[in-house]
């Protein structure tokens, strides 16, 4: 299977030998994404929305498209999506336009392996509100989170907000009964499906989420581009943040009223291409299939921790159950960015540092940070052993 | 055009892994005249700068710390360079000198790494 994806990626068809272990931070952009991008820059160029020629028509109904193509993806409807620049814009559309549903003493609940960016903006809010942050924290011998979600979401929460998969750990936490619980005391469920949406499936209904947010280069997509899931209940609930052009209905010096959800989200002209390329390359992931796609990660994600496994320590489970490709490591006496260095130098893409995970580095202490190999559908067998001989390399270099 | 030129040139050079190894000047000085801690949050490296400055020159020079091999080895140069020197002369050393002395190509996202003992010295110097 893979050796035919290869040959859909330019990175890797025109770079044999180059091993890309770095998908948890951003993936490769298969040719057919690109393909249509330029379509819309060299064929028919235009802004959407109120142009009243062809090509303005064309571009609106490519536009408007993909937002169908999205609302299937999550098994949603096409007026609960709404497309961002990132998952760290939506994030903080979400942080800003739910703030006026807290108040003082209230709760936020987030999870200890969080990335900064479902972090700080609640910590922001939390400090002009006077609400609270309260944290599930992570079992470090199983790197699980405390399942009693009971104890940390009574009546006095009103969100929870916890990333599906760990972009350090690799963990997929339980988003399901997390919703429920949240439900339970009338509380909001944001999901950060940012590490998630390219490798299971992320079905909203499923998982019985209010919002799901995810930035498109994580997905194969461009960068700049990312979406919010709301439900139509939720989007009632969430307040525009973002203002100017295309999301009022009227405008007065005075006042203004808003368009319809979900546009009164989409404030300014959107990356009209780059959504684009997001519908195609969700495309692509429906066209190699779920089974397809899991199948063959977990069969990399296992080879990949029995090759770093003899090397190093692994942050996160060290068996293949019930998380994804993303395998955080640590060599003793080898700081991370020379593990990272050195590897980059033979050709093998992988990522140090604290991956915005401040807070879980310093509980776990680990305030190096980690090395970190994400597995994508383009990896392959050769690529785990690349990095293998990389790491033998190392051994003998810094050993 | 975007070329990959630039990768065939390795930063872990024998020479800096050497010093990596066998780090000089790696030590506390109990009493120094002038000492400061840099830390760089974004790789948890943290290097301490020990010096002793007797009638305006450096009589004796430390660091201590954990960081990368590249932290530590322009650490060790860096100490090597100004044990003797003035003062004044030491203060005069700017961040290109220092990446100089490196003698490495070094990226953007290394360059932290490559001046934190540069900057803790520095501070050093104003800390009395
Ligand atoms: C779990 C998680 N959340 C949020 C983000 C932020 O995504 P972006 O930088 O694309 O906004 C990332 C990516 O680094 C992530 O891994």
């Amino acid at each position: 299977m893979n050796q035919t994806i290869r040959e859909q990626f330019a990175m890797l068809r025109k770079r044999p030998g180059y091993t890309y272990l770095d998908s948890g931070a951003s993936s490769l952009t298969p040719d057919s994404v690109v393909k249509v991008m330029d379509e819309y820059y060299l064929e028919y160029r235009a802004n959407i929305h109120r142009g009243m020629y062809p090509d303005s028509e064309y571009a609106s109904t490519q536009y408007e498209n993909v937002r169908t193509i999205v609302a299937n993806f999550f098994g949603c409807t096409p007026h609960e999506i709404f497309f961002t620049f990132g998952a760290t814009h939506g994030l903080n559309m979400l942080a800003y336009g739910l703030e006026h549903i807290i108040e003082k003493d209230d709760v936020i609940v987030l999870s200890e392996l969080e990335h900064h960016a479902n972090i700080v903006p609640w910590q922001q809010v939390a400090r002009r509100t006077g609400a609270i942050l309260r944290v599930i924290p992570v079992d470090k011998e199983t790197y699980e989170l405390d399942g009693n979600f009971e104890k940390y979401i009574d009546e006095k929460v009103k969100i929870v907000s916890v990333a599906q998969v760990s972009n350090v750990l690799g963990t997929i936490q339980s988003i399901t009964r997390l919703s429920q619980c949240a439900h339970s005391v009338g509380a909001l469920m944001i999901v950060d499906a940012s590490q998630s949406v390219a490798h299971m499936p992320s079905n909203v209904r499923e998982l019985q989420c209010d919002f799901l947010v995810c930035s498109g280069h994580k997905m194969y997509g461009p960068t700049g581009t990312g979406i919010v899931y709301g439900s139509q209940e939720a989007l009632e609930k969430l307040r525009p943040s973002m203002f100017g052009g295309d999301m009022i209905e009227t405008v007065e010096f005075t006042e203004s009223t808003w368009a319809d959800i979900p546009y009164r989200f989409e404030a300014g002209t959107p990356n009209v291409g780059g959504i684009i390329g997001l519908g195609e390359a969700i495309t692509y992931i429906q066209s190699i299939g779920w089974n397809a796609i899991e199948q063959h990660e977990k069969e990399m994600t296992e080879k990949l921790l029995s090759v770093i496994s003899p090397y190093a320590r692994i942050i996160g489970p060290s068996h293949s159950a019930r998380r994804t490709g993303v395998v955080s490591f640590v060599i003793d006496q080898i700081h991370p960015h020379d593990i990272a260095g050195f590897l980059g130098e033979r050709k093998v893409a992988i990522r140090a540092g604290h991956h915005c995970a401040m807070p879980l580095m310093r509980s776990c202490d680990l305030m190096q940070g980690t090395a970190r190999a994400t597995v994508g559908i383009y990896t392959t067998e050769e690529d785990v052993m690349h990095l293998d001989s990389a790491l033998k390399e190392l051994q003998t270099t810094f050993g | 055009m975007y070329t990959h030129e630039h990768e065939l040139d390795s930063i872990y050079k024998e020479y800096i892994l050497d010093l990596y190894r066998n780090p000089k000047n790696k030590k506390k000085i109990d009493s120094p005249t002038h000492v400061s801690t840099k830390r760089n949050a974004s790789c948890g490296d943290e290097l301490t700068v020990y010096l002793v400055i007797v009638d305006g020159i450096i009589t004796e020079v430390g660091f201590d710390g954990i960081g990368c091999a590249i932290s530590q080895a322009s650490a060790s140069l860096l100490t090597e360079h100004i044990k003797g020197m003035s003062y004044e002369d030491v203060r005069k050393i700017t961040e290109e000198e220092m990446l100089k002395l490196l003698g490495i190509e070094i990226g953007l996202t290394r360059t932290k790494c490559a001046l934190l003992a540069y900057h803790s010295c520095m501070n050093a110097l104003n800390s009395n």
